[in-house]
C-alpha cells in the first residue's frame, strides 16, 4: 500500500488509529505489527515472508551476539552471518538480474533472467536491520529481546517502503515505551498532511511535464533542461514528501522518526547538498561504511578509494542499473573536486554564484538518474550539452512552460523555507491560528480530489 | 493545548472517516452518468485473488469509482488545473472557441500490427473486390488553428504517408486528412467528442464516391433534423469541465424514395430504419446511429444494383452509413473488434463487390485490438 492513496487515508488509516489508541499498553506493538504486516501484504502478498524472514534473522543474530559478548572471535563471526544474509537477500532480488544480464551481454552466455518483481522497500529494510546487529556487536545499543518487539522495529509501516532509514539505536527506547500524546498526534497531522499535499499535488503535477519531455522524439536544448529540472522537482517533492508522511504517521503514534530532508536545493555546493538530501542514506553510509575504511583520515589511494566506493554503492543502492551508478560516481566526482579545489574556489565568489552552480551541476545529474536506457541517456545528456546539432529553443519548449510557470513558481518557493517561515510569523496568541483547520481540510479536499480523479499517481522507489 | 489545536484534530480526525461512513451508508452505483461508464463494484474475495494481489488492486479502485461526492471531486480537479493555467488535462486540450482536441503522441506498435493484419486480410480477399481505405484523422489535425498556441501537436499527414507506402497496392487511400482541412471552418467535427459530424461524415462520402468514379448525392438531396442540442461526448468525459457548451447532431434524411432494413444476427435487437432515437436521452447520443456498435449488422435497401459492400471499421463509420446505404443493395457491417468467425469466408459466402475499411487514426495507429 502506498500514503498517497484513498484506501490507506480513508481505510487503513482511521481503522488502525482507532484500534491504536484505544488499545492497552502491552497490546500496541502487536497491532502495530499485525498493521504493518496487513499494510505490506496490500502489495505484496508474498513478499511478506521475506521481511518476516529478515526480522527473525536479524532479532537471533543479536541475542547470539550478546550471549556469546566474551567469546574472543565468535561474535565477529555471527555478525559476518548476519551481514551476509543480509546482503544476500538484498542481492539476490535486487542484483542477480542485472549481473545475469551484464555477463550475457558480455560473455555472449544465455543465462536465463530471474524476472523476479523486487519486494518493495527491500533496501530500506534490510538496511535498518543490519543496523541493528552492527550496533548490537559495536554495544551502542541494547539487545533486543522481545521478538514482536523486534518485529515491530523492522516492519514499521510508516517507513517500510520509502524511508527514513531508521536505525534501530534511534528508536530503541521508543520502541519499548513511548509516550503518545496529542501534542505529538497534533504535530503528526500536519506533518502527514504536509507530505501529501507535496507527494499528490507538487510532485505529481510536475512529474507529467517530465513524463511528456521524456517522451519527445525531437528536444530542443531549452526542453532538455526544463525536463531535468522538473524531473529534479519531481523528485525532490516526491521523495521529502513521502519522508513527512513517514515522520508525522510516526509523530501520531508515538515516535520521533529522524528528519531525511532540509531543504536541499538551498544548497550552496554539491556537498552541502548531500547533507540535506536524503540525510538517513548518507549517514547510514558514512557510519557503516566510510568510516570503518578509515574514511578521509587515511592518505593517497585509499582516501578516493573510500570517496569513490561510498559514492558507486550510494548510486547502486538506487537501482540495479548502470544509469544508476554513473548518477553515484558523478556525485562522487563533484565532491571529489570540490575537495580539491572547488570549495576554496566558491568561497570566494558571490552567493547567487554557489547556488547557480548547485543548479547547474545537478541537473545532469537527474537525466543521469532518471533515464535508464544508455543509448537514450547519452541523446538526452548531449542535447543538454548542445551537441548533435539540437535546436536552442523550439515553440513546443515556451508552450510547457507557458502550461507550467504557475505550477513551477510555487515549486521553486516551495524548495525554500519560504513558506515554513511563513507560517512561524504567524505569533502564537494571533486570530490567524484558527486558519489552521481550514487550511488542513483544503490541503485535504484538494488531494482527495486529486487522488478521486485517479490521474498520474507513480511509485518512484520501486527500483530502491 | 491551545483550542485551534484540538479543533484542528477534531477536524482531521472527522475528515478521515466521513468518505468510509458515507460510502457504507450509500447503495453501490452500478454506472456513472457524470463520466459515462461502468463503475467497478467490490470484489470477489478467493485465496486465489488474495495471494495474486488482484483483490487488493481491484478493491483499490471499487473504492475510487464509489467514492462519495466523486464526481464534485472530478470537477475541483479540472478547475484547479485550469486555475493553474493548464492548458491541457488528461491528454485533452483545452483548445479556443470551446473546442476540445485530444493530444495525439503518434504512432505506436498497434500501427504495424494492423497494417499487417489488415494486408494479410487484402490478400486472402478475391482479387476481383474494389478495396478502399477511409481513414478519419483526428479533430486535433483538422481543426489545428483551434489548438493552445505552439501546443505539440503531431503532423498526421506523416501517419498517412507511413500507411500509404505500406498499404497493400490495390486498396484505394484517398487523403482525407486535406479533404477534411479543406472544410475546416465547417461544423465537421464535434467540440467534445472524438467522431466526425454528419456533415464531416458526408464530405468522406463524397470523397469516396469520387474515387469510385460515382456520383454522390449532393447535400440538398437530405433533410438535415437537428435531433439534440445537448451532445457531451469521450473528450468531455475526459475532463469534465461543465463550462462547455455541448454538441449538437444532425441526422440526414434522404429526399428521395427509399427505405432500408436492418438485422443484427448476432444479437437479439431489432431496429426499424438506422436510428435509435431512444439513444438521444441517454449519455452515449452518437450510438443514435444504428444504436452504436455490433459486432455484425446487415443493412438491405431498395436500390438495385447488384452491388454488395463489405464494411470493416470502427464507430467513425456509423454516421457514414446512412450515405453509403443510398448505393448498395446490401451492407455487411463488421467490426471485427467483436466479430468472432473468419471475415474471408464470410466474404466469399455473400456476393461481395467493394470492400471498405473505415477507422479513426488514433485508434488504427494505437489500439492493437482493432482487427483480428
Amino acid at each position: 500500500m502506498v500514503f498517497s492513496s484513498l484506501t490507506f487515508l480513508y481505510v487503513f488509516l482511521p481503522v488502525v488509529l482507532l484500534v491504536y489508541w484505544l488499545a492497552p499498553k502491552g497490546l500496541k506493538n502487536m497491532i502495530l505489527l499485525i498493521a504493518s504486516l496487513l499494510f505490506y501484504a496490500w502489495g505484496e502478498p508474498v513478499y511478506i515472508t521475506i521481511m518476516l524472514f529478515s526480522s527473525l534473522v536479524d532479532y537471533s543474530h543479536g541475542l547470539l551476539i550478546e550471549k556469546y559478548r566474551q567469546h574472543p572471535w565468535l561474535p565477529k563471526l555471527i555478525l559476518l552471518s548476519s551481514v551476509c544474509i543480509n546482503l544476500s537477500i538484498l542481492f539476490f532480488f535486487k542484483y542477480t538480474d542485472f549481473v545475469l544480464h551484464n555477463l550475457n551481454a558480455w560473455l555472449g552466455t544465455n543465462l536465463a533472467l530471474l524476472d523476479l518483481p523486487l519486494p518493495i522497500g527491500i533496501s530500506f529494510f534490510t538496511f535498518q536491520t543490519m543496523s541493528y546487529t552492527i550496533d548490537v556487536y559495536r554495544d551502542a545499543v541494547p539487545v533486543q529481546r522481545n521478538l514482536i518487539n523486534f518485529a515491530t522495529y523492522v516492519t514499521l509501516f510508516p517507513q517500510l517502503i520509502a524511508g527514513p532509514i531508521v536505525r534501530y539505536s534511534e528508536v530503541a527506547r521508543e520502541i519499548d515505551e513511548r509516550t503518545i500524546s496529542w501534542p505529538g498526534f497534533y504535530a503528526g497531522i500536519w506533518r502527514l498532511l504536509i507530505g501529501l499535499g507535496k507527494k499528490v499535488l507538487l510532485a505529481n503535477n510536475i512529474g507529467l511535464l517530465w513524463e511528456e519531455i521524456s517522451r519527445q522524439t525531437s528536444l530542443s536544448l531549452a526542453s532538455a533542461w526544463l525536463g531535468a529540472a522538473a524531473f529534479g522537482l519531481q523528485i525532490y517533492f516526491d521523495f521529502s514528501g513521502y519522508s513527512d508522511m513517514a515522520i508525522g504517521l510516526g509523530r501520531m503514534l508515538g515516535f520521533n522518526f529522524p528528519e531525511n530532508f532540509n531543504y536541499p536545493y538551498i544548497s550552496q555546493s554539491i556537498t552541502e547538498f548531500w547533507r540535506r538530501w536524503h540525510i538517513t542514506l548518507g549517514s547510514w553510509f558514512r557510519d557503516y561504511v566510510y568510516f570503518p575504511l578509515g574514511g578521509s583520515r587515511v592518505s593517497g589511494f585509499r582516501y578516493w578509494r573510500n570517496l569513490f566506493l561510498v559514492w558507486f554503492l550510494t548510486g547502486f543502492w538506487h537501482g540495479a542499473a548502470w544509469n544508476f551508478i554513473l548518477w553515484g560516481l558523478y556525485m562522487g566526482l563533484l565532491i571529489a573536486v570540490e575537495r580539491l579545489f572547488l570549495a576554496k574556489l566558491l568561497r570566494r565568489v558571490s552567493r547567487p554564484l554557489r547556488h547557480l552552480y548547485v543548479l547547474l551541476a545537478l541537473m545532469p545529474s537527474w537525466a543521469l538518474f532518471a533515464i535508464e536506457d544508455l543509448t537514450q541517456l547519452r541523446a538526452y545528456l548531449g542535447i543538454m550539452l548542445g551537441l548533435g546539432g539540437a535546436r536552442l529553443v523550439d515553440p513546443v519548449f515556451v508552450y510547457y512552460l507557458g502550461n507550467n510557470a504557475l505550477l513551477g513558481a510555487i515549486l521553486l518557493l516551495a524548495a525554500t523555507p519560504f513558506f515554513a517561515q511563513l507560517a512561524r510569523r504567524v505569533k502564537p496568541k494571533s486570530r490567524l491560528r484558527w486558519l489552521q483547520p481550514i487550511v488542513l481540510v483544503i490541503i485535504l479536499f484538494l488531494t482527495t480530489a486529486y487522488l478521486v480523479a485517479d490521474t498520474y499517481n507513480p511509485f518512484l522507489y520501486f527500483r530502491f | 493545548m491551545h483550542k485551534y489545536k484540538i479543533l484542528t484534530i477534531i477536524v482531521f480526525c472527522i475528515a478521515l472517516v466521513l468518505p468510509a461512513c458515507m460510502q457504507l451508508l450509500t447503495p453501490v452505483q452500478a454506472f456513472s452518468p457524470f463520466e459515462n461508464r461502468m463503475l467497478a463494484q467490490f470484489p470477489a474475495l478467493t485465496v486465489n485473488s488474495l495471494s495474486s494481489g488482484r483483490f487488493m488492486q481491484n478493491f483499490e479502485r471499487f473504492f475510487a469509482d464509489q467514492f462519495p461526492g466523486r464526481n464534485m471531486f472530478m470537477a475541483v480537479k479540472t478547475r484547479v488545473e485550469r486555475a493553474l493555467g493548464k492548458q491541457e488535462s488528461n491528454g485533452i486540450y483545452f483548445g479556443k472557441d470551446g473546442f476540445l482536441l485530444a493530444k495525439y503522441l503518434g504512432p505506436e506498435a498497434a500501427l504495424r500490427h494492423n497494417l499487417e493484419k489488415l494486408n494479410g486480410l487484402v490478400q486472402r480477399l478475391p482479387s476481383s473486390l474494389r478495396l478502399y481505405f477511409l481513414l478519419a484523422p483526428t479533430s486535433a489535425a483538422v481543426h489545428a488553428d483551434k489548438l493552445p498556441p505552439r501546443a505539440p501537436n503531431l503532423d498526421q499527414a506523416l501517419i498517412y504517408q507511413q500507411i500509404e507506402q505500406s498499404l497493400a497496392d490495390h486498396v484505394a487511400f484517398p487523403d482525407l486528412l486535406k479533404h477534411l482541412q479543406a472544410h475546416a471552418e465547417e461544423y465537421i467535427y464535434y467540440k467534445t467528442d472524438h467522431h466526425w459530424t454528419s456533415l464531416g461524415a458526408y464530405y468522406a462520402y463524397q470523397m469516396v464516391m469520387d474515387w469510385k468514379g460515382e456520383t454522390a448525392y449532393g447535400m440538398d438531396d437530405f433533410v438535415h433534423e437537428q435531433v439534440t442540442e445537448d451532445f457531451y461526448g469521450s473528450y468531455y468525459y475526459r475532463v469534465l469541465d461543465q463550462r462547455l457548451e455541448p454538441d449538437s447532431i444532425t441526422l440526414w434524411h434522404p429526399r428521395f424514395p427509399v427505405a432500408y432494413a436492418l438485422a443484427f444476427p448476432y444479437e437479439d435487437y431489432q431496429l426499424e430504419g438506422l436510428y435509435d432515437r431512444g439513444k438521444l436521452v441517454g449519455n452515449d447520443k452518437y450510438a443514435v446511429w444504428l444504436g452504436g456498435n455490433h459486432s455484425l449488422a446487415i443493412l438491405t435497401t431498395q436500390v438495385q444494383n447488384g452491388k454488395e459492400l463489405l464494411l470493416l471499421k470502427d464507430s467513425y463509420a456509423n454516421c457514414l452509413i446512412p450515405f453509403l446505404a443510398n448505393h448498395y443493395e446490401t451492407i455487411h457491417i463488421v467490426d471485427l473488434r467483436h466479430f468472432g468467425g473468419d471475415i474471408v469466408q464470410y466474404a466469399s459466402q455473400h456476393s461481395i463487390s467493394d470492400v471498405m475499411f473505415v477507422y479513426g487514426l488514433a485508434s488504427f495507429t494505437t489500439d492493437p485490438s482493432l482487427i483480428r
